[in-house]
């Protein structure tokens, strides 16, 4: 079953390749920032953008993962076990 | 330029390091004779040790060496290891904690043993095995290169420059064998923390070096004289940059050491947070690339690198920047960082392959092995790799090391089939993987020697209708023809995998 916080997860995963792909979008000498070409930049800029984007869809997709009972029972086990 | 005190601290620290290596194997402490010990750090670290252990594996002398110095010799195409390094991640949130509890569950901790189970075949398991070992080789192979090129810089003045550059050589293999014989894993992870901090100052100091003599706008009125493109993508090469980054973000994380450094996370979660975050170690990366046109704003430096024969000088732009830019200790512990950047991945990457060597190649020789009797199997193994390893480093001019890894690229994304889709459903037929996989290694290799018409190493694109694109993605698409091709016809005939009920009942 497709849940709304399927799909938003899915987006934030995206947004940084689809912006990343569209080449022509960046690729230009200006505006330019201290004498770095626009091309440098802007891909530098979308690493901080790309991981708050990525942790609040780790956080989201974690969360939703807490329900597995599968993976619950696991670590319930192995907490037992390091007692 | 070099002087006693940068040779005097890079020693010091490099014993700080060696230190901590031996402290590493009794940190922790578990037994290194079990090979999960000394190859998995008994899967026990956390979303910040995970981070810094994950961030050793994949920001090495391929961010620190031949990403600018690629950048250097070639311009701004090679700038698609920024974009590579922010996507990669996406990819990895995916694939990676879905991997960590199958592996958990079923107590794997190599994707060959995954694939044996899956797909019912130790032959396919053979021979991802053998895909991922031979791929770990010239990623090996460029770590030497990176940490040969610190020690370039530190004996430069010395003697004469061909001495230099064998010697170093020599002396970088030596260190590295020794190392990982003795720490493993543990002791690897503890040297990375200390490696980033290093390089982490060095590379802000030395962009803040560069601002304050003004060094952007001159390196671009030098640099834009040249005949290289550095400021922008030429558009013919449009389709080779994407191609570049979206390929290489596939494949990292199909590398048996990437692989490896996530498994021995503690949990599926802070494998998929790690993951999340490490996007803002690329910042470090992007920075370091654009020292490959930076130079061209420092004067001295670009004197220092042009002194050296042009098959080493792009190794030598990030090394030239430290030595003229910062001050003498500060230079010394910058250049140890990188030389740690090159030999703890290294040694990961021997360590991952002679673990996949252990388990899935002598174990199916030779069924009953001691766990002691494995860990010393995997510790020989680790040396044999990186004399073979050694092999690629002569067969491409140090300045183009990263068609190392490139190269490597093109072989493990030949696993993807295999490794990825299976994660996704287990009915593809083993034969027809086999048969991609093989066409896929062959296609390849065939590709990347036509593509340099039969000699010296220069590049991993090949010239298409659409312009040049990246050869993995080719090789990757003959052999997903065939996988899917094989399975539609093996389903026609009613040919299964007979996989044992008990294995499918677990995915």
């Amino acid at each position: 079953m497709v849940k709304p916080v399927h799909v938003v997860i899915a987006v934030l995963l995206l947004i940084p390749l689809i912006a990343l792909l569209d080449i022509p979008s960046y690729n230009s000498v200006k505006p330019s920032l201290g004498g770095i070409s626009f091309f440098y930049w802007y891909q530098l800029l979308w690493m901080p953008i790309a991981a708050i984007l990525y942790y609040i869809a780790s956080v989201l997709w974690n969360n939703l993962e807490r329900d597995e009972p599968v993976a619950d029972a696991k670590q319930r086990r192995r907490r037992v076990k390091r007692k | 330029m070099i002087n006693l005190i940068s040779q005097i601290v890079f020693v010091l620290l490099f014993i700080i390091f060696v230190a901590l290596g031996f402290y590493g194997s009794r940190w922790r402490k578990g037994d290194l004779r079990k090979l999960k010990e000394w190859g998995l750090a008994g899967s026990r670290l956390g979303t910040s040790l995970g981070w810094f252990l994950l961030g050793a594996d994949i920001y090495t002398a391929y961010t620190f060496i031949a990403v600018p110095s690629s950048l250097f010799a070639k311009g701004s195409i090679y700038f698609f290891a920024a974009p590579y390094v922010i996507i990669t991640y996406a990819f990895a949130m995916w694939a990676m904690p879905k991997f960590w509890r199958i592996a958990n569950k079923r107590g794997y901790i190599t994707v060959a043993d995954f694939v044996k189970e899956i797909f019912n075949s130790r032959l396919l398991a053979i021979s991802v095995a053998l895909v991922g070992i031979v791929a770990e080789l010239p990623y090996i192979a460029l770590q030497i290169v990176g940490m040969q090129a610190v020690l370039i810089a530190l004996l430069s003045g010395i003697g004469a420059t061909a001495v230099i550059i064998e010697l170093s050589l020599i002396v970088s293999f030596i260190i590295l064998a020794a190392f990982t014989w003795t720490s493993g894993l543990r002791g690897a992870t503890l040297g990375a923390i200390l490696k980033d901090a290093l390089i982490l100052v060095s590379v802000v100091a030395v962009v803040v070096a560069v601002l304050s003599i003004g060094g952007f706008q001159t390196a671009y009125a030098k640099a834009s004289a040249t005949s290289i493109h550095y400021f922008q993508l030429p558009p013919s090469l449009y389709n080779a940059y994407w191609s570049l980054f979206v390929f290489s973000a596939l494949a990292l994380y199909l590398y048996p050491h990437v692989v490896n450094g996530s498994l021995a996370q503690k949990n599926p979660k802070s494998v998929r947070r790690t993951a999340s975050l490490l996007p803002l170690y690329s910042i470090g990366l992007g920075l370091l690339a654009m020292f490959g046109f930076m130079i061209y704003g420092v004067p001295a430096a670009m004197s220092y690198v042009k002194s050296f024969p042009v098959s080493v000088q792009g190794t030598q732009v990030v090394p030239g920047l430290i030595l003229t830019l910062l001050p003498s200790w500060l230079a010394g512990a910058a250049l140890l960082g990188i030389f740690i950047g090159g030999l703890v991945p290294a040694a990961i990457m021997a360590i991952a392959a002679a673990n996949l060597f252990t388990r899935n190649i002598a174990r199916e020789i030779k069924p009953k092995m001691t766990p002691s009797g494995e860990t010393r199997v995997a510790q020989v193994f680790a040396v044999v790799f990186k004399f073979l390893a050694l092999g690629f480093v002569f067969i491409i001019p140090a300045t183009f090391a990263i068609q190392l890894q490139l190269f490597g690229g093109i072989l493990i994304l030949q696993i993807l089939p295999v490794f990825v889709f299976g994660l996704i459903t287990k009915n593809l037929n083993r034969r027809a993987l086999f048969l991609g996989l093989l066409a896929g290694v062959v296609s390849g290799v065939y590709m990347m020697l036509a593509a340099n018409n039969y000699s010296t190493w220069l590049t991993t694109l090949i010239a298409t209708g659409f312009g040049p694109v990246f050869i993995g993605m080719l090789a990757l698409a003959i052999n997903i023809i065939i996988v899917v091709a094989g399975t539609l016809i093996a389903n026609a005939m009613k040919i299964t995998n007979n996989v044992p009920k008990a294995v499918l009942n677990d995915f």
